[in-house]
C-alpha cells in the first residue's frame, strides 16, 4: 500500500523536481525563429484530452475528472497519452511488483479537442506500455488527414543537447502552443537506456523539429530514491525515453483495435 | 467501548463506603433500591427496543450511492409500529428491524417528520402478531436534574445496550450563554430545521451513533425521550426529544402518515434582556409571508394569540409557542394582539399550510446530474425571485453536465427544458426516458442571479469498463534478489547475479528446470550485474529487453556448479488493470476476471476458476450479503461461475425462479471455502 511515508517522499521529491526545472540555464540568446519554425510543424498535432480517473475505494467508485497532453501520432486519429493518464498502480509507486493486484486508478471517457474545434470528441483506448509509460487513443469518428508527428523519424538525443517540448494551454487560457526549452542531462542504463533530463513532460523535439523521445515524471524512481533532507538530488529528473522505443511501441499499437468494453 | 456510566459511577459508591463505615448500611439499602429499579425499568422497555437498519440511497457526484446504517427504535403498538428519529429513516430504500430477540424482520415506512426528528416504521410481519410494546410519558413534570435515565439502542450498531446516567436539564434549547437566541434557527438545519418546537433533555446517560430513535427512561419505566442529539467530543452530553411530545407526534403520523403545520411567516424570541414581562418579540418577518401582508414587524411585541394571553420569559420558552402556532388550524384566521411603539394594535392574518421543506431527489444518469425539487422554503433561503425549478445537487465527473456547453455546475438551478418549465422530479424523469442521445437539449439554467443557457447532449446508461491492455512484454516468470559483486564475495558465491526467489508455476524457467536459489549470471553472454544489493528491477527490464518468444539462454550457478537454461521467454501475464471488469448494478459491485497474479497471490491452483471482486458498495445487495473486496466467487445459486459473464447470467438465473429462498454463494476467502447468502428482496425481488 502507498503509506504516508512514501507520500511524504514523493511530495518532498516533486518539490525538488519542480526547482530543477526552474533552474535551467538558457544556451540560446534568441528562441524566436525555433520557436516559429516548431509551432507551424508540430504545433496542430498537440492537443488536449479530457478523461474521467475513477479508483474503487473502500467499495465506493470515486471518479475526478482530469486533462492532459496528447500528441497526434497518425493521420486517421491516434494519440500518444503518458500511461499515468490512463493507469495509475500505487502500489506499484510504493514499491508494489508489477502485475499484482493493487489500488489501480483507470480512466475512461476520453475525449480530445482538435486544434482549431470547439468540439470534445471521443475517443478509445487502444492499449498502454507500462514499462515505457505510454498509452495509446483512438479518436472515435476521427476527421482524415490529420497533422501528426511522425515518429519515426526521429533525431538521436545525446547528453548535453538542448531539446524542447511542444504543449497546449487549455481553452479557458486559449489553447494555444506553447514550448519548454530542455536539457539532457545525463544517461543511464539502469535499469534500462534512459535519458536524465530537466524541462517539462510531454514529446521532446530536437532544434531541427525531429522528435527525440518522450519526457515524464518516473514515479517509481523519485519514490525509490528516498532522500528528504539529504537532498540527494540526482535522482530527481525527468526521463526521456528514447524516440525510437517509442516509435516501435507505437507501430506495435497502430495494428491494434480499440480496446472492448467489458459490457 | 467507553466506560459506561454506570461502571464508572459504581466502583466511586463502592470505595466511599468503605471509608465511611458508619454509611454503609444505609448506602447499601439506597444501592440496592437503586439497581432494583433499573432492573424493573430495563425489563419494562428493553424488550421492546430494537435495532434498524436501513439501506439508505444518498446522491454523490451526481449519482445515487447506497450506505447501510443502523439506529435504534422502540415498539409503540401491538401492530408493529416503531418509534424512531426521522434521521434514522432519511433516504431510505428499505428497512429492517432487528429484535431483542436477534429475530430480523422487513418494516415499512408510515410516515417522517423533519421538523420533529421523528419518523415511525411499521414491522411486516410473515404472520399475524400482535407485538409488546412501551407507551410515552405523558407529562414530564416530575423530571428534575439528577434523576436516573437509562438510553437503550444500538450505540455503533451494538444491539441491546443500556447505559445510566442522570438529566442535567431537563429543558434544554441549544443555545448557549455565548450565543444569540435568535441564530438558533439558522443552526437547526439548512432546507431541514429540526428541534424548532420543543427543548430538549439534556442528560449524560453514554450514547453513540446508532443510539438515534433509541428511548430514554426513567427509574418508573417511563420513556421520557428519544434520544437524538450526543457530543462525542467535550464530555457525554446527550439530547433527547420529550416522551409527550414525541408521543403526540408519532400517533398523528400513524393516523395520517404526515405532520402538517402552518406557517405564518415569522419568528420568535424571548422576552430575555428587555424590560417587558409578559408577551413575546417577533423576531423576523419573512418576504411576501401572509405576516408581511398583514403589515407584522420585526420587533412587534405579540402579548395575545386568538384571545389567550402568551408569554416566553426566556428562549426556552419559545419552541412551545412556536408549536402552537404551527399547530393552529391550516386556512383558519388567526388574531394577534400586538404591542408597538406603546400601542395595541389587532392584526389578523390567515394560517396557511406550511410548504414542504425539501423536495424529492433524483439523480438521471443520461444527463449526469442529481437534482432535487425546489421548494417555496428553500426559493426563500436562497433569495430567489422564482422557486419552481430542480437545483443541481452533484455533476457526474466526466458525464453530460461536466461537458455541457456551458458546463452545468452544484447550485445551478434548471428552470426550463427545451423550452418547457420543469419543477419536479417526474418531469425530469418523462424528459430522460424520452431523451435522444443524438439530440442536443437547451437548458435555461439560473446560476448566483445569471439567467444562462447551456447546450446538453445525453448519454446512455451503460457504465462501460474497459479492460486496460498493455503490449506484450517478455517475461521469465521468476522474482529474483540482487546480488551485488560485494555481496557476492562476502557470501562466497563466485559470481554477482540474481537468485531465483520465487519461481511462478510454468512459467519459462520453471519449464527449463530453474530452481529456487539458482544465480542467473548471465543473459545471451552478456553478465547480469546488479548495481546495488536491492534493485531487482535491472533484471526484469533486461528481460523486456528481449522480443517475446525469442529463443535465449540464461547462464547460471547452482551450488557454484555452471548451469545454463534454454527457452523462450512467454509475454507476461495480463495486469489486474488489464482484466475484463464488469460492474454489476444489480449487487453494487465491480466484478473481474480471475487473472494469473490473483491465483498465484492466493495460492490457488493455476487452473482456478471464479471471478474476484474488485469492489463492494458497503449498502448494495453485495454489501448487505458481507460480500467483501478480493473474494473469489465461485458459485452463485446452483451454477458455478467461471468468469464475469456467468456471474450474471448466474445471478439472474437465481432470481428468475421468484423464490424468497436465499440465494448461497459460494467464495474463495483466503485460505477457507465459505457459503454467504444473498436475499433476493435485496435485490428488489
Amino acid at each position: 500500500m502507498f503509506n504516508r511515508n512514501n507520500r511524504v517522499n514523493v511530495f518532498v521529491s516533486i518539490l525538488l523536481l519542480a526547482l530543477t526545472c526552474n533552474v535551467h540555464a538558457q544556451s540560446f540568446s534568441d528562441y524566436r525563429p525555433v520557436y516559429k519554425a516548431m509551432v507551424q510543424k508540430h504545433g496542430d498535432a498537440v492537443v488536449t484530452v479530457k478523461f474521467v480517473m475513477a479508483i474503487n475505494s473502500a467499495g465506493k467508485e470515486q471518479r475526478i475528472e482530469d486533462r492532459t497532453q496528447a500528441i497526434v501520432v497518425s493521420s486517421d486519429g491516434l494519440l500518444l497519452v503518458p500511461d499515468r493518464a490512463v493507469s495509475f498502480d500505487f502500489s506499484a509507486m510504493a514499491g508494489g511488483k508489477q502485475g499484482e493486484a493493487g489500488m489501480v486508478a483507470k480512466s475512461s471517457e476520453f475525449r480530445v479537442r482538435l486544434v482549431d474545434s470547439e468540439d470534445w470528441l471521443a475517443a478509445d483506448l487502444v492499449t498502454r506500455d507500462s514499462a515505457l509509460g505510454l498509452a495509446w487513443l483512438r479518436i472515435r469518428n476521427s476527421p482524415k488527414n490529420l497533422h501528426f508527428v511522425d515518429l519515426s523519424q526521429g533525431g538521436k538525443p545525446e547528453p548535453g543537447m538542448e531539446f524542447f517540448t511542444l504543449l497546449r494551454t487549455n481553452e479557458e487560457s486559449g489553447s494555444v502552443p506553447l514550448w519548454r526549452p530542455g536539457v539532457i542531462m545525463g544517461e543511464t542504463r539502469v535499469p534500462k537506456l534512459t535519458y536524465l533530463v530537466d524541462g517539462m513532460p510531454g514529446l521532446a523535439f530536437d532544434i531541427a523539429g525531429k522528435p527525440l523521445g518522450y519526457v515524464d515524471v518516473n514515479f517509481s524512481s523519485i519514490s525509490a530514491a528516498r532522500s528528504a533532507m539529504g537532498l540527494d538530488m540526482a535522482n530527481s529528473t525527468l526521463q526521456l525515453t528514447p524516440i525510437d522505443k517509442v516509435a516501435y511501441a507505437t507501430a506495435q499499437a497502430a495494428k491494434l483495435p480499440v480496446a472492448a468494453a467489458a459490457n | 467501548m467507553p466506560l459506561s456510566k454506570s461502571l464508572r459511577i459504581f466502583p466511586f459508591f463502592l470505595l466511599f463506603s468503605l471509608a465511611f463505615s458508619t454509611h454503609l448500611f444505609a448506602q447499601t439499602i439506597e444501592r440496592s433500591s437503586d439497581a432494583q429499579r433499573i432492573s424493573k425499568a430495563r425489563d419494562a422497555v428493553l424488550p421492546v427496543v430494537v435495532s434498524i437498519l436501513t439501506v439508505r440511497q444518498d446522491y454523490q457526484q451526481g449519482e445515487p450511492v447506497l450506505s447501510v446504517s443502523s439506529g435504534s427504535g422502540t415498539v409503540i403498538s401491538a401492530q408493529g409500529h416503531i418509534a424512531t428519529n426521522a434521521h434514522v429513516t432519511q433516504n431510505g430504500k428499505s428497512f429492517r428491524i432487528v429484535f431483542f430477540d436477534g429475530r430480523e424482520l422487513p418494516a415499512k415506512l408510515i410516515g417522517t417528520d423533519t421538523a420533529s426528528d421523528l419518523a415511525v416504521l411499521q414491522v411486516i410481519s410473515p404472520a399475524p402478531e400482535a407485538f409488546a410494546f412501551a407507551k410515552f410519558a405523558d407529562n414530564l413534570d416530575d423530571l428534575t436534574p439528577g434523576d436516573t435515565v437509562l438510553a437503550m439502542g444500538a450505540p455503533w450498531g451494538l444491539s441491546n445496550s443500556m447505559s445510566a446516567g442522570v438529566v442535567n436539564n431537563p429543558r434544554r434549547l441549544l443555545v448557549s450563554l455565548f450565543d444569540d437566541e435568535a441564530d438558533y434557527e439558522d443552526r437547526l438545519g439548512i432546507d431541514e430545521p429540526t428541534g424548532r418546537y420543543y427543548a430538549w433533555i439534556q442528560h449524560d446517560a453514554a450514547i453513540a451513533p446508532g443510539n438515534s430513535g433509541g428511548p430514554l427512561v426513567d427509574l418508573n419505566g417511563r420513556i421520557v425521550g428519544v434520544n437524538t442529539r450526543g457530543m462525542i467530543v467535550g464530555g457525554d452530553l446527550a439530547f433527547a426529544i420529550p416522551g409527550p411530545d414525541a408521543g403526540s407526534v408519532v400517533q398523528r403520523l400513524i393516523a395520517n402518515g404526515e405532520i402538517r403545520r402552518v406557517a405564518l411567516g415569522f419568528r420568535l424570541r424571548s422576552l430575555k434582556g428587555t424590560r417587558y414581562t409578559s408577551g413575546v418579540l417577533i423576531n423576523a418577518i419573512e418576504r411576501k409571508s401572509q405576516a408581511d401582508k398583514a403589515g407584522l414587524q420585526a420587533g412587534d411585541r405579540i402579548v395575545s394569540l386568538n384571545g389567550e394571553v402568551v408569554t416566553a420569559l426566556q428562549p426556552v420558552d419559545v419552541p412551545a409557542l412556536q408549536r402552537r402556532i404551527a399547530e393552529l388550524p391550516i386556512g383558519s384566521q388567526v388574531v394577534l394582539k400586538i404591542e408597538r411603539s406603546d400601542k395595541v394594535i389587532e392584526i389578523k392574518l390567515k394560517a396557511d399550510a406550511q410548504p414542504k421543506a425539501r423536495g424529492d431527489d433524483l439523480a438521471s444518469s443520461p444527463f449526469g446530474i442529481s437534482v432535487t425539487e425546489l421548494t417555496q422554503p428553500m426559493g426563500r433561503r436562497r433569495q430567489l425571485d422564482d422557486d419552481s425549478g430542480l437545483l443541481i445537487t452533484g455533476i457526474r465527473p466526466g458525464g453530460a453536465a461536466a461537458i455541457a456547453r456551458p458546463k452545468l455546475e452544484p447550485g445551478d438551478i434548471i428552470r426550463k427544458i427545451d423550452g418547457q418549465a420543469v419543477s419536479n422530479v417526474s418531469q425530469l424523469s418523462g424528459i430522460v426516458v424520452a431523451a435522444n442521445s443524438e439530440k442536443y437539449y437547451l437548458l435555461d439554467v439560473e446560476r448566483d442571479d445569471e439567467k444562462i443557457v447551456s447546450l446538453i447532449k445525453p448519454e446512455s446508461n451503460d457504465k462501460v469498463r474497459i479492460p486496460l491492455p498493455e503490449l506484450p512484454q517478455s517475461w521469465s516468470g521468476v522474482e529474483v534478489q540482487a546480488i551485488s559483486n560485494s555481496l557476492a564475495k562476502d557470501m562466497k558465491l563466485g559470481s554477482s547475479g540474481y537468485r531465483i526467489t520465487r519461481l511462478y508455476p510454468n512459467s519459462p524457467l520453471a519449464k527449463a528446470g530453474a530452481k529456487i536459489g539458482d544465480l542467473l549470471t548471465g543473459l545471451q553472454g552478456e553478465k547480469l550485474k546488479p548495481a546495488n544489493d536491492s534493485a531487482s528491477e535491472p533484471f526484469h527490464q533486461a528481460v523486456r529487453d528481449v522480443i517475446p518468444e525469442t529463443e535465449i539462454q540464461f547462464d547460471a550457478l547452482r551450488n557454484s556448479q555452471p548451469i545454463s537454461f534454454k527457452l523462450s521467454f512467454l509475454p507476461s501475464p495480463i495486469s489486474s488493470a488489464g482484466l475484463k471488469t464488469l460492474n454489476l448494478s444489480k449487487l453494487r459491485a465491480e466484478i473481474r476476471e480471475l487473472g494469473f497474479y490473483d491465483r498465484v497471490n492466493g495460492h490457488l491452483p493455476i487452473s482456478q476458476t471464479g471471478v474476484i471482486l474488485d469492489g463492494v458498495e458497503s449498502g448494495g445487495p453485495a454489501g448487505l450479503a458481507h460480500l467483501q473486496r478480493s473474494d473469489i466467487v465461485i458459485r452463485v445459486g446452483k451454477s458455478n461461475v467461471d468468469n464475469v459473464e456467468a456471474l450474471r447470467k448466474a445471478l439472474y438465473t437465481a432470481l428468475a425462479t421468484k423464490s424468497s429462498a436465499l440465494i448461497p454463494i459460494i467464495v474463495i476467502r483466503g485460505s477457507e471455502n465459505r457459503v454467504l447468502y444473498l436475499d433476493p428482496y435485496w435485490l428488489g425481488n
